[in-house]
């Protein structure tokens, strides 16, 4: 059996984190393949509820990726997120879902290789705990 | 008929015979003597149907959110006189939380407000009693005797003592506001709160490793039948359309693609663990930093799940993270809507 690849949900901010994916792609750096970004707006435009709908329906692991505080385009929108995202981290960790599961990180759009770096970080880290069975949805099959 | 009861009692005649007020909530005694139930009194005949006793488990303050939410009749004025309700010190955090949400406003309800010495859970009372095989049922109210620290039972002839820790409902002994926070009437002697909060239910827990505690939930949640109980009675959630009914969206020829974009189907109606889990840490993420933790949901359950521990981890995170803590203050702004430079953000990388 081939090895097990992890599919990672990526909600990348619009102003930093996108635009540091596209400078990682630009400069030609690699980065792993296991990522499925989707472009929002703000990372205060995610609500915890995505995250949970994505490790239920199959996600193996899920990354928020935002402005550094201070930096955000609409001001403070990460400063909120971040509020929201330290309870559903507990939450999770609470209910025996791995903290690594759902990763949280600030990218600027001028950090393409940190862009890099954390990917690999967060599948590699994904990838050692192996395929998320406890939220997934029952039925749902590769 | 204890003083408190008779004080309610009068208070409640001069009130609904001066018109003062549209309609008073309290409690009356229910189908056994160690029951009692919510009460709606509208007349002033009816005011003999109150009582106060340690089984008033309900909190009221959930009626005022579902009166609000009821619509007016076609044709009919809306009173602008205040609801009359009974509010104890674990349930006046509930209402000074809606009041600093700007959900109820002060002059809209009338509160008298009691001392409260702690409530009997009746499930854990029966459960006691059907195994000292006594018929509870067949008991008289002045059978039942509580003090401060034992529940004295006469039953024929033989009097049996419980002690009262065994049978409070769990949020009672680390009460921190057993006297009644916002009120316009105080009745009973205040009574002492407790030093502080006991986690030590919560830290159980989390002392687990990560698959022990995936197993305890597990087991638990799999129970759920989302009857959706805790949801209704909670008097914090009062939004109309809530976000885990979703599925229920109708579609039709007309339903616009930002209606359907905008009501994307969160949880599904199919009962298993991922959904039920889903469930309950939505509810959850939508209490932070508002839940007063009254016990209210853990109460309800037909299952018996024991939702408190989500509560009270819920409550010790946000104090612990934010050093808040919701329903002490009206002026308070709301956790999730303000944000300080320091917040903790070690998790991020």
């Amino acid at each position: 059996m081939s090895e097990f690849e992890p599919k990672i949900v990526a909600f990348l901010c619009k102003w930093c984190s996108s635009a540091g994916a596209d400078l990682a792609g630009v400069s030609r750096l690699e980065y792993k393949p296991n990522v499925i970004p989707i472009r929002v707006m703000c990372s205060g435009r995610v609500d915890p509820l995505f995250v949970l709908k994505a490790l239920k329906e199959g996600a193996d692991g899920v990354l928020v990726s935002g402005c550094h505080p201070g930096d955000c385009h609409y001001v403070q929108g990460n400063m909120f997120a971040r509020r929201r995202f330290i309870i559903l981290k507990k939450l999770l960790e609470f209910v025996g879902i791995h903290p690594d599961r759902f990763q949280v990180s600030w990218v600027s759009a001028s950090e393409g290789t940190k862009f890099t770096k954390v990917i690999d970080d967060v599948v590699e880290s994904v990838k050692a705990l192996g395929p998320q069975t406890k939220f997934k949805k029952v039925g749902i099959d590769e | 008929m204890n003083e408190i009861e008779a004080a309610i009692q009068d208070k409640v005649r001069s009130l609904l015979e001066a018109e003062k007020i549209q309609f008073f909530i309290g409690y009356e005694k229910g189908s056994d003597p160690i029951h009692s139930a919510p009460c709606f009194v509208k007349e002033p005949k009816d005011v003999e149907r109150l009582v106060w006793d340690p089984f008033c488990a309900h909190n009221l303050v959930t009626f005022i959110i579902d009166e609000k939410k009821r619509e007016l009749p076609r044709g009919e004025e809306p009173d602008s006189r205040p609801i009359g309700l009974l509010v104890k010190g674990c349930d006046s955090k509930a209402m000074i939380q809606l009041m600093s949400e700007n959900k109820i406003a002060r002059e809209e309800v009338y509160i008298i407000g009691v001392c409260c010495n702690g409530v009997i859970d009746s499930t854990k009372l029966e459960k006691i009693l059907t195994e000292k095989s006594i018929d509870f049922e067949a008991l008289a109210e002045s059978d039942i005797q509580v003090d401060k620290d034992s529940v004295v039972i006469k039953y024929k002839k033989e009097k049996v003592s419980i002690a009262k820790k065994r049978v409070l409902l769990d949020k009672c002994p680390d009460c921190m506001s057993p006297n009644t926070l916002v009120y316009d009437d105080l009745l009973g002697d205040s009574v002492e709160p407790a030093d502080s909060r006991d986690y030590t239910s919560v830290e159980e827990i989390e002392a687990l490793s990560l698959d022990k505690r995936w197993e305890f939930w597990k087991k638990l949640l799999t129970r759920c039948i989302r009857c959706s109980a805790c949801r209704n009675i909670c008097p914090i959630c009062y939004c109309k359309e809530c976000a885990v009914d979703s599925a229920h969206q109708v579609i039709t020829p007309k339903t616009t693609y930002q209606e359907k974009a905008n009501k994307g189907t969160w949880i599904e109606q199919t009962v298993d663990l991922p959904e039920n889990l889903f469930f309950h840490l939505t509810r959850m993420l939508h209490m932070a930093g508002r839940c007063i933790n009254c016990g209210e949901c853990e109460r309800v359950c037909p299952m018996n799940i024991p939702l408190s521990l989500l509560t009270r981890k819920l409550e010790k995170e946000v104090k612990e993270l934010f050093g808040y803590e919701p329903g002490k203050d009206v002026d308070a702004k709301p956790l999730m809507s303000t944000f300080e430079e320091d917040d903790p953000g070690d998790f991020i990388k």
